[in-house]
């Protein structure tokens, strides 16, 4: 996999999440938003060698975490881990279950996307909870509860349906990102 | 089962540890992340900021239709915040009259003192350059410019369109002034008072409250039964630990008004913002102008 594409891409993505996502939330439906870096990590999990995928997960995640819209609480605090985390757990379970689907599909790219932002949505409530009770971490300064864990189901379905356009202009990519995962199994 | 090298395996697990330490790690060892989103935001915020204009562009929060004239447009946004600036003015007014009408006998004893009422505060219009939109309570960045470099302090106010207060300063640097939505909990209980129509033609004292913010964007505060408040009123802000000129801005308006059975006299009110800070594309910044001063009191030009 050639790095600078994945930088390029994995910087477009975050930048894409904060700024242009918000022209896709839906108001009404408790603000749900699609992850573009969802997309991407789905992506490259689906395609990738496995060490360059849990490393490229974890790299979009960081950016994630340390985006300037993520700031927690009134100190402007960057939580490290929610994302990165999330996103590595997200690719660990599509690089288990990719020799058995059909990589070149969209349709197996959005379902896969709705794992990962899952995924985020589970490690972002563990944080929460954990930071919750531990008692020198300064208080419940990530979000959590069922109602987190059900605007994370809403986001992932909502980002899986993002996968199928924005998955199709990432296929037209592929020839830049020399993917080298060996033997894959493809449509014909 | 995918597979990965044994050293490269093991490294990885090691950063993945540390990931996970530095996530509970305590919030006032995590100032250090500050500065790594600063260096991470010099290529995302561009990007960002061209992409919340165009998404502000597609999506606007208020659309005005009909209105395709550039002209006649521009000339009904400044009638529209003309319109909004006496609204807000009228409201204020009102609110200090009933302080005063409280503290003229105290004050009668008094000698005379001079008045000296707040200088207008600094309008500063900005674009929001980095925002979660899936998160009502989440805090946006705006674009420094070098006015908002030189004047905007934490504690500023976020406005919009001159009539609704949307957020607060709550930290800034050379590189990012972060707004944090009055609806964050970290804002903290403030004083509203309660605009009911009927009451207000009646020249009867708005009633007021604390409301504090719930977590979810929106707002609860207790409030007397006798008033009879309603939903759909108009909530204005109405504290004086906030700035004067944020005095009268527009909070939300009332959402429920449930009898509290504990308490049959109080009813719970929710009130719910007109906008949430994370919807808009762009904002305006109050800041005080602390323009120096002669020595006669003068303004400097």
């Amino acid at each position: 996999m050639r790095w600078l594409v994945f930088m390029i891409a994995a910087l477009l993505a975050t930048a894409l999440d904060l700024g242009l996502a918000s022209a896709m939330t839906l108001r009404t439906l408790d603000f749900l938003t699609p992850s573009f870096a969802a997309v991407l990590v789905a992506y490259m999990a689906l395609l990738g060698r496995a060490d360059h995928v849990l490393w490229g997960a974890w790299v979009v995640g960081v950016l994630a975490d340390l985006s300037p819209g993520s700031a927690e609480g009134a100190e402007a605090i960057y939580i490290i881990g929610p994302h990165a985390l999330g996103y590595v757990f997200g690719a660990s379970v599509i690089l288990t279950i990719r020799s058995m689907v059909f990589r070149h599909r969209v349709l197996t790219l959005s379902a896969c996307t709705f794992a990962c932002v899952l995924s985020t949505g589970l490690a972002t409530v563990l944080t929460g909870i954990i930071r919750f009770w531990l008692p020198f971490t300064g208080g419940a300064v990530v979000p959590f509860g069922l109602g987190e864990l059900g605007h994370s189901f809403g986001d992932a379905l909502y980002s899986g349906l993002l996968a199928i356009p924005a998955g199709w202009v990432l296929f037209q990519t592929m020839p830049l990102w020399r993917f080298d995962y060996g033997v894959g199994r493809r449509t014909a | 089962m995918f597979r990965v090298t044994e050293r490269s395996n093991s490294f990885f697990s090691i950063v993945l540890i540390l990931t996970g330490v530095m996530a509970i790690l305590p919030t006032s060892w995590l100032a250090w992340t500050r500065d790594l989103s600063d260096i991470v935001r010099l290529p995302i915020t561009p990007v960002a900021h061209a992409g919340n204009r165009l998404a502000g562009w597609l999506r606007p929060v208020d659309a005005v239709d009909g209105m395709n004239e550039s002209d006649l447009r521009e000339r009904m946004i400044i009638l529209e915040d003309e319109r909004d600036r006496f609204k807000r003015l009228y409201h204020a007014q009102q609110l200090r009259l009933q302080e005063l009408s409280v503290q003229l006998s105290l004050l009668q004893g008094l000698p005379d003192r001079m008045m000296q009422g707040p200088r207008p505060p600094l309008i500063l219009p900005t674009d929001v350059t980095a925002r979660d939109p899936g998160d009502v309570v989440s805090a946006v960045e705006v674009e420094v410019t070098p006015q908002i470099d030189e004047r905007v302090i934490v504690g500023d106010v976020a406005i919009w369109r001159h009539e609704y207060l949307v957020g607060r300063v709550a930290s800034r640097s050379s590189f990012r002034v972060t707004i944090l939505p009055l609806a964050h909990p970290d804002t903290g209980p403030f004083q509203v008072a309660v605009l009911i129509p009927g009451q207000e033609e009646a020249g009867l004292a708005p009633p007021r409250m604390l409301l504090n913010p719930l977590g979810d964007g929106s707002f609860a505060g207790e409030v007397d039964h006798r008033h009879g408040t309603l939903p759909g009123s108009q909530v204005v802000l109405a504290d004086s630990e906030w700035p004067p000129w944020a005095q009268a801005l527009g909070v939300g308006v009332i959402e429920s008004v449930e009898q509290i059975d504990e308490a049959p006299l109080r009813d719970l009110v929710i009130v719910r913002p007109r906008i949430q800070l994370h919807q808009l594309p762009e904002i305006i910044l109050l800041a005080s102008d602390e323009a120096p001063m002669t020595l006669t009191g003068e303004l400097n030009p």
